[in-house]
C-alpha cells in the first residue's frame, strides 16, 4: 500500500516536472557553436535525402534538420503558419497548394528580393517558374523542385494482344488524340475485354490540363461552367465510363497497384512519379511502355519550395534552398525518385537519357522531356483543388454509383457554387 | 446459470462451439495477418491470390521503416504522453469519484449530472477554437496541448465513483476522522489502497485510450520529433508511392506494446471494463 | 456521513436561515470542492470557453490567416443549403446505426454461448475476444483498408473463392459505410460481449431456481429474469457507442484519404468539419459547422435519454 502512495506521489510531481521540462519550445534557431539551424519540412520522396544531407557539408555554418512531415501536409503546413511557428524551409505540394499559398503570400518571403534568386530564375522552365509568383510577377513564393510533365503509360502485352502498336513511337502515332485514344480504348475491350484506362479522375485530369485554361481567367473571373477545356474533359470521362473503359481502381491505393501488377487495365496518362508506382511490381518487368500522351503535353503538379517570413536566417535558407535545386541535384532526384525536374538544362544529360529496365530497355525520357517543354500551362487559381475534388467526386459517382452524367454535373456545379460562396464570403 | 440446457444433445454442443470459433478467428486474424504483411515484401501484399504465409522481409521492412521514421522517438513520446495523462488522469479522478461517492454536499447531485452531461459533448467540436486557445497559450507543437485538457474526465470520475461507493466502507472513513483525519488525509490514507485493484485496470484503459489519441495530436503536433506513434504511422503513407510492407511492420509495432501490456494485465482490465459497466 | 444537504424551495420563509446553512455547508466541504474541481476547470477551459468562442467565429469569416471578417448569420444560412454537410450527418448516422446493431447483436449472442455451462477455457475465449480492443486504431485502419481493398483485397479474394461476386468495398456509399462499421464491430463487439456475460453472470443461480418452483418455463424466466437484468447494462453499451459513433474520425479519414470516398459516403460530420477548418481554411464556417452538430447531437441525446429513461422505468 505504501508502495503504491509513493508511486503515486512520485508520479503526480514527476509528471509536473516533466511537463515543464518538455513543453517549452526550446529556441534552436541559433546554436552555440555559431551555426545556424534550418529547418525543412518536406514529404516522403519530394526531396533526396541523400541531397539533404549532402548539404550540411556544403553548409558548414548551416545545420539542416529535414522533418519528413506526413499525412496531409498541406494541414500541417497550414496549420504552423496558423500558429506563428512554421519551419524555415518548406516543401510546397502540387500546382494547386502553391496557388494557394501565393494568395497568401504575405506569409512567405518574396524571393525576388534576392539577387541570387533572380540570377537563377534563368535556370528553370518559365512556366513553372510562374506558378509560384502573384499574377504581377512581383512576389516570388518559392522555387521550383520538380514538374509533372504527362505521357502515357501502357502495358505492352495488353497492347499487343488487342492488335495495337507497342512501339513507343507507334503508338504516339497512332494515338495522337483523344479520339484516337477512345477507339483504341474500344477496340481493347472489343478483343481481349480489359480495360484502356485506370479510373475516370485520370482522364479528367489529363485532359483538363493539356488545355491552358481551367476554372479562372488570370483576373479572377469563374470560368468553370463555361470552359470548353473543363466541359472536355468531364464529356470524355463520361465517356470512357459509358463505353466500360475504365477498370474503375482510384489510383494511389493498393488495389491499384494490384490492378498494374495484374494486368487490370491496359494504360494511364501520368506524369514521371508513376515510373516507381509502376515499377514496384516485378511480374511486369519489361512489359510496360512510355509514349507521348494522346491530346498532347500537360503538366499535372511538383512542387516547390518556399521560405515562410518568420525564418530568423532568411539569407542562410534562400542560399540553402538554391543549392538543393540547383540543376544538378535536380538531375540526381530524378533516377532516384522519379521526380522530373525543371531545370531544362538537365534533360539531355546522359543520366537522364538511360535505358530503363522495367520499360524494356526504352529510353522513356525522350517523352517526358517532349512533353515538359512543350507545355502551355494556363491561370491555376487558389481554389482549383478544391474545385477539381468536387468534379472527380461526383465523376466517380457516373462511375462507380451508375449517377446520370448530367445530374452528376449539375450537383458539382450547385456544390462548387456554394463552396465558392463560402470561401468568397 | 446457463440459458442453455446443460444436458443438452451434443449437437448443440457442436454449434456452440462453432459460433465461438467464428468470432475467434475473425478476431484474430487481422492479427495474423498483419504478422504476414509485416513480413512480406510490397509486392507481395497486393500480388494476387494473397500469401498467407509469413514472408522474409520483415528485418527489410524494419530497416526501412527506421530509415524513413524516427519509430522509436515517436514510441517514446507516447509512452510519455498517455503516461503522463495516466497518472494525472487517475489522480484527479480518484480524487473526484472519492468525492462523490463518499460526501454528501450542496449541489452535488446537479454537479455529478452537470459532469455526466458533458460526456455527451463530442470534444471534437470544439477543434477550431480549441487549437486557437493552444496558440494563446502557446502549446501548439508541446504536449501541454495534449496532456493537460486530459488530465480528468467524467467517465473515469463516474466509473470510480461507481466503484468506490461499494468498497470503501464509511466505518473505515469514520475511524479514520477520529484518528483526526483530514479529507486529502482519507483520501489518501484510507481510499486510495482500497482503489488501488481498479486504478491499475483503470490506469491500463486510460493508458490504451491516449496511446490511440489521434485527430488532436494530428492538428497540434507539427514537429516529427514531437509526433506520437498514431500520427507517425499516419505519416508513413507516402504521397506518391506507399511502402506497404513497411507501413504493415510500423502497424506491427506500434500494436506489440498495447498486446504486451493487455497479456499482462488482461485479467484485471477485463475485470475492471465490466465492473464499470455492471455497477451502472 | 454527513447530514443530507439541505432541500432547497418551499421553505419560502426561511430563506435567510437556508442562505446561511447552505454557505455553511459549502464552506465546511471546501476541500472536498477542490477534489471535484480540477474536472470542472478543465470542462470551462477546453469544452465549454471553445463551443462559446465557436458561436462567435461562426459569425465571422476567417481564414485563420487575414483578419476576421463579421458577416452576421451567413454561414448558418449556407450551412443549412450544404448538402454534402447534410450528407456527411446522414452518413454518420448511418455508420452509428449500423455499427451498432449488428454488434449489440453479436455481443448478446457470444454472451449466451460463453454463458453457457459446459463451455470450457472460458478464460481463453474472454482473452482473444477482448484482443481487438486494444490494437491501435490507425494501425488497425491501415490493415483494413488492405483488407477492404476492392477487387484485389483480401476479403474479395475470399469472397470470390466462395464464389460470390467481389465487393466494391471503398467504391459504393453502401459498403464504406458497411466497412467502417466492420472495423468498429471488430473492435468492440467482444469487449460488450464480455460486459454482458458479467450481467448474466451476476444473476445468481437461485433467482432461476425460485422460478422453476413457481412453474416458469424457460422462456418465461429468459424474459421475466434475465432481460430486466441486462436491460440497464445493454443501454449503458448503447450510450457509450453513441458517444463514439457520433465522433467517428479515424477510420474514414484514413480509409478514403480523407476526401470521404468516391461517393461521399465515408464523410463523417467530425471529418467534414476537420477538412473544411483545416484543409480548406474555412475557419468561420467550421464553427458553424460545429454549432449545428453540436445542437444535432444535443437534441439526439436529449431523445436517446429519454427513452433510456422510458425503457429503465419499465
Amino acid at each position: 500500500m505504501k508502495k503504491l502512495r509513493a508511486v503515486i506521489t512520485a508520479a503526480v510531481l514527476g509528471v509536473s516536472l516533466m511537463v515543464t521540462a518538455c513543453s517549452g519550445t526550446p529556441d534552436t534557431t541559433n546554436t552555440a557553436n555559431g551555426k545556424v539551424t534550418l529547418k525543412l519540412w518536406y514529404w516522403n520522396s519530394s526531396l533526396s535525402e541523400q541531397i539533404l544531407s549532402e548539404a550540411n557539408q556544403k553548409f558548414p555554418n548551416v545545420n539542416l534538420v529535414s522533418e519528413k512531415i506526413g499525412g496531409n501536409f498541406e494541414s500541417k503546413l497550414l496549420a504552423s503558419l496558423y500558429a506563428d511557428a512554421p519551419p524555415d524551409l518548406t516543401g510546397i505540394n502540387s500546382a494547386d497548394f502553391v496557388a494557394t499559398m501565393v494568395k497568401d503570400h504575405s506569409q512567405f518571403l518574396n524571393l525576388n528580393d534576392f539577387p541570387e534568386v533572380q540570377q537563377a530564375k534563368k535556370d528553370y522552365l518559365d512556366w513553372k517558374w510562374n506558378l509560384a509568383s502573384t499574377p504581377d510577377r512581383k512576389y516570388q513564393v518559392a522555387l521550383p523542385i520538380d514538374t509533372g510533365p504527362i505521357v502515357l503509360y501502357y502495358n505492352a502485352d495488353l497492347f499487343k494482344k488487342a492488335g495495337l502498336p507497342t512501339d513507343p513511337e507507334e503508338v504516339s502515332q497512332k494515338l495522337k488524340t483523344w479520339d484516337d485514344y477512345m477507339a483504341a480504348a474500344k477496340q481493347m475491350k472489343e478483343k481481349i475485354n480489359v480495360p484502356m484506362f485506370d479510373n475516370v479522375s485520370t482522364i479528367f485530369t489529363a485532359a483538363l490540363n493539356q488545355g491552358n485554361e481551367y476554372y479562372f481567367k488570370s483576373d479572377g473571373t469563374p470560368i468553370y461552367e463555361t470552359n470548353p477545356v473543363v466541359k472536355n474533359a468531364w464529356n470524355l470521362a463520361v465517356q470512357a465510363h459509358q463505353l466500360g473503359l475504365s477498370a474503375d481502381i482510384q489510383g494511389g491505393t493498393s488495389a491499384w497497384s494490384a490492378a498494374a501488377d495484374q494486368g487490370g487495365y491496359a494504360s494511364l496518362i501520368g506524369a514521371s512519379w508513376m515510373v516507381p508506382q509502376l515499377s514496384q511490381s516485378v511480374k511486369q518487368k519489361g512489359v510496360w511502355r512510355v509514349a507521348a500522351a494522346p491530346g498532347g503535353p500537360g503538366d499535372i503538379g511538383g512542387s516547390f519550395i518556399g521560405i515562410p517570413k518568420n525564418t530568423k536566417n532568411p539569407e542562410e535558407a534562400v542560399k540553402v534552398a538554391l543549392w538543393l535545386l540547383n540543376p544538378q541535384n535536380e538531375l540526381r532526384m530524378y533516377p532516384d525518385l522519379g521526380l522530373y525536374p525543371s531545370t531544362p538544362s538537365v534533360y539531355d544529360d546522359p543520366l537522364m537519357n538511360k535505358p530503363s529496365d522495367f520499360f524494356g530497355g526504352e529510353n522513356i525520357n525522350k517523352y517526358l522531356s517532349a512533353s515538359a517543354k512543350a507545355i502551355n500551362i494556363g491561370f491555376q487559381g487558389p481554389y482549383d483543388n478544391q474545385i477539381s475534388n468536387y468534379f472527380k467526386q461526383d465523376l466517380s459517382k457516373v462511375a462507380l454509383n451508375n449517377m446520370d452524367p448530367n445530374q452528376a454535373w449539375e450537383e458539382a456545379m450547385k456544390k462548387i457554387k456554394s463552396q465558392m460562396q463560402r470561401l468568397m464570403e | 446459470m446457463s440459458t442453455v440446457d446443460t444436458k443438452g444433445f451434443s449437437l448443440s454442443k457442436v454449434f456452440l462451439y462453432i459460433g465461438l470459433l467464428i468470432w475467434l478467428v475473425f478476431s484474430v486474424f487481422p492479427f495474423y495477418w498483419m504478422i504476414v504483411t509485416a513480413s512480406r515484401g510490397t509486392s507481395s501484399i497486393f500480388s494476387y491470390p494473397p500469401h498467407l504465409t509469413f514472408g522474409s522481409d520483415l528485418v527489410v521492412n524494419t530497416q526501412h521503416l527506421l530509415a524513413n521514421i524516427p519509430f522509436f522517438r515517436s514510441m517514446l513520446n507516447s509512452v510519455f504522453v498517455s503516461g503522463s495523462i495516466t497518472l494525472l488522469h487517475l489522480f484527479f479522478c480518484s480524487l473526484a469519484g472519492f468525492a462523490f461517492a463518499k460526501y454528501e454536499f450542496p449541489a452535488k447531485k446537479q454537479l455529478f449530472y452537470l459532469m455526466l452531461a458533458t460526456m455527451m459533448v463530442p470534444g471534437q467540436l470544439g477543434l477550431v477554437p480549441s487549437f486557437i486557445i493552444m496558440k494563446t497559450f502557446h502549446w501548439v507543437n508541446t504536449y501541454y496541448a495534449l496532456i493537460i485538457p486530459g488530465a480528468a474526465s467524467a467517465f473515469g470520475i463516474f466509473w470510480l465513483k461507481q466503484f468506490s461507493e461499494s468498497t470503501i466502507h464509511d466505518d473505515l472513513l469514520n475511524a479514520g476522522r477520529i484518528d483526526g483525519c483530514g479529507n486529502f488525509r482519507l483520501y489518501y490514507h484510507v481510499a486510495l489502497p482500497i482503489m488501488r485493484p481498479t486504478l491499475t485496470a483503470f490506469g491500463i484503459f486510460s493508458f490504451m485510450g491516449s496511446w490511440n489519441d489521434y485527430l488532436w495530436p494530428l492538428i497540434i503536433l507539427n514537429d516529427p520529433v514531437r509526433y506520437t506513434i498514431q500520427v507517425t504511422l499516419s505519416s508513413l503513407n507516402g504521397i506518391y508511392f506507399k511502402d506497404y510492407g513497411m507501413v504493415m511492420a510500423g502497424t506491427l509495432y506500434a500494436t506489440i506494446p498495447l498486446l504486451v501490456l493487455f497479456a499482462i494485465f488482461s485479467n484485471k482490465l477485463m475485470g475492471a471494463v465490466t465492473v464499470g459497466a455492471i455497477k451502472s | 456521513m454527513d447530514a443530507a444537504a439541505p432541500t432547497p424551495g418551499k421553505e419560502v420563509l426561511n430563506i435567510p436561515v437556508k442562505k446561511v446553512r447552505t454557505l455553511h455547508e459549502i464552506k465546511k466541504h471546501t476541500s472536498i470542492y477542490l477534489f471535484i474541481s480540477p474536472f470542472y476547470i478543465l470542462f470551462l477551459v477546453f469544452g465549454l470557453f471553445p463551443i462559446l468562442f465557436s458561436l462567435f467565429l461562426s459569425l465571422q469569416s476567417w481564414d485563420g490567416l487575414d483578419t476576421m471578417k463579421f458577416i452576421g448569420f451567413k454561414n448558418f444560412q449556407m450551412l443549412l443549403q450544404d448538402g454534402d454537410f447534410w450528407q456527411a450527418v446522414g452518413n454518420t448516422f448511418t455508420i452509428w446505426f449500423e455499427q451498432t446493431i449488428i454488434m449489440l447483436f453479436l455481443s448478446l449472442v457470444i454472451a449466451f454461448l460463453l454463458n453457457s455451462a459446459f463451455v470450457k477455457l472460458r478464460s481463453v475465449w474472454r482473452f482473444t475476444y477482448f484482443l481487438p480492443n486494444v490494437t491501435s486504431l490507425v494501425a488497425q485502419t491501415v490493415l483494413f483498408y488492405i483488407f477492404f481493398s476492392p477487387k484485389y483485397g483480401t476479403i474479395d479474394y475470399f469472397i470470390q473463392k466462395a464464389g460470390v461476386a467481389p465487393i466494391d468495398w471503398l467504391n459504393s456509399n453502401f459498403w464504406l459505410q458497411i466497412s467502417i462499421a466492420i472495423i468498429g464491430i471488430w473492435r468492440w463487439t467482444g469487449y460488450n460481449a464480455l460486459i454482458y456475460l458479467a450481467g448474466l453472470q451476476s444473476i445468481p443461480d437461485e433467482l432461476y431456481e425460485a422460478a422453476k418452483i413457481d412453474g416458469a418455463t424457460t422462456t418465461q424466466s429468459f424474459f421475466r429474469i434475465t432481460i430486466p437484468i441486462l436491460r440497464p447494462i445493454v443501454l449503458f453499451t448503447v450510450i457509450m457507442s453513441t458517444i463514439g459513433g457520433m465522433q467517428i474520425f479515424t477510420e474514414p479519414q484514413i480509409l478514403t484519404g480523407g476526401n470521404g470516398g468516391p461517393g461521399g459516403g465515408g464523410m463523417t460530420m467530425v471529418l467534414y468539419l476537420y477538412n473544411q477548418a483545416f484543409s480548406n481554411h474555412l475557419f468561420g464556417y467550421a464553427s458553424a459547422i460545429a454549432w449545428v452538430l453540436f445542437i444535432i447531437i444535443l437534441i439526439f441525446s436529449l431523445v436517446n435519454s429519454l427513452i433510456i429513461r422510458r425503457l429503465s422505468s419499465k
